[in-house]
């Protein structure tokens, strides 16, 4: 299958890999995989005291488009408010990246990476 | 895999197919001769007089029984199947798994699997496989005593079943992975 160029770009230049300590304050964590092709996806939010996402790292074990998808979210959540990252659309993600139908659901996989990710945030500020 | 290979299973009993009770566990061994015996009797040798007809009717027929053979060798496929059988639902969709414990340690396993393939570790890679196929066969055995379960005049609890078989894909994915870095280090 041919990738669009913008995957090639995020996959062979990922942006924002690695890992935040889970335990620290501000920090939500959203773990969510994908059965059926088996990938799995960390997406963690740094969340300043006014909810504003100051930083986002991954962590993805999967196909092309999945990487893809976790490191384009990484860059359009920055700068975010938790509100407004909830409200992006895995359709956003696909059109950006040029999917094939196929592929869809890696972008789902990351939309709901990002909504475990702050809901994770909103449950440890609730505690 | 099949170009059926992500359908939902289909109208046709794989059990019923090959004249086998629908339960989980099953021998290999009976399933693999069941196989030979009905590929003979429906192999082109023994049509090449028929009608056009019936040679159709026997590929068919032959394309009916590997398909059925995939989904009982399978053992996600076969628990998919059984209980698309007993309850109706379908779990070969898309769907996203969000049980934290679980993946954490899925991705853990990915880790080490890197770094083990960084290292061409190939003594390392082996018993990393092992580690996993223990898991499998743990994971197989939990799908089976809900299986089994069942049978005790209980609901089947779809749920947790496909939350189980979930785990199975995973832990499936996982040990495909290591095959592949293991031939990428062999060449």
């Amino acid at each position: 299958m041919a990738y669009s160029e913008k995957v090639i770009d995020h996959y062979e230049n990922p942006r924002n890999v690695g890992s935040f300590d889970k335990e620290e304050e501000g920090v939500g964590t959203g773990m969510v995989g994908a059965p059926a092709c088996g990938d799995v996806m960390k997406l963690q939010i740094k969340v300043s005291e006014d909810g504003i996402i100051e930083d986002a790292k991954f962590k993805t074990y999967g196909c092309g488009s999945a990487i893809a998808s976790s490191s384009l979210i990484t860059e359009w959540v920055k700068g975010k408010s938790i509100d407004e990252a909830q409200e992006i659309k895995n359709t956003d993600i696909a059109e950006e990246l040029a999917l094939p139908p196929v592929k869809i659901h890696c972008s789902v996989l990351a939309e709901d990476a990002i909504k475990a990710a702050v809901t994770d945030y909103k449950e440890k500020q609730d505690k | 895999m099949t170009q059926n290979g992500n359908k939902s299973i289909d109208l046709k009993n794989p059990f019923e197919l090959f004249g086998l009770e629908p339960n989980f566990l099953l021998n290999e061994q009976e399933l693999s001769q069941k196989l030979r015996d009905m590929l003979q009797t429906v192999h082109p040798d023994r049509f090449v007089s028929s009608s056009d007809q019936e040679q159709l009717a026997a590929m068919q027929k032959t394309t009916q029984i590997n398909d059925a053979y995939g989904v009982l060798k399978s053992p996600v496929r076969r628990a998919q199947a059984l209980l698309q059988l007993r309850t109706g639902v379908d779990s070969s969709g898309e769907v996203t798994v969000k049980d934290p414990m679980f993946l954490m340690q899925q991705l853990e396993l990915r880790e080490e699997l890197e770094n083990l393939s960084v290292k061409k570790d190939m003594n390392g890679l082996m018993s990393f496989a092992e580690q996993i196929e223990s898991m499998q066969e743990q994971q197989i055995a939990v799908i089976n005593d809900f299986f089994q379960q069942e049978g005790e005049n209980q609901e089947l609890e779809s749920d947790k079943i496909l939350a189980e078989i979930y785990k199975l894909q995973f832990l499936r994915k996982t040990l495909i992975d290591i095959e592949a870095a293991e031939e990428k280090i062999l060449g």
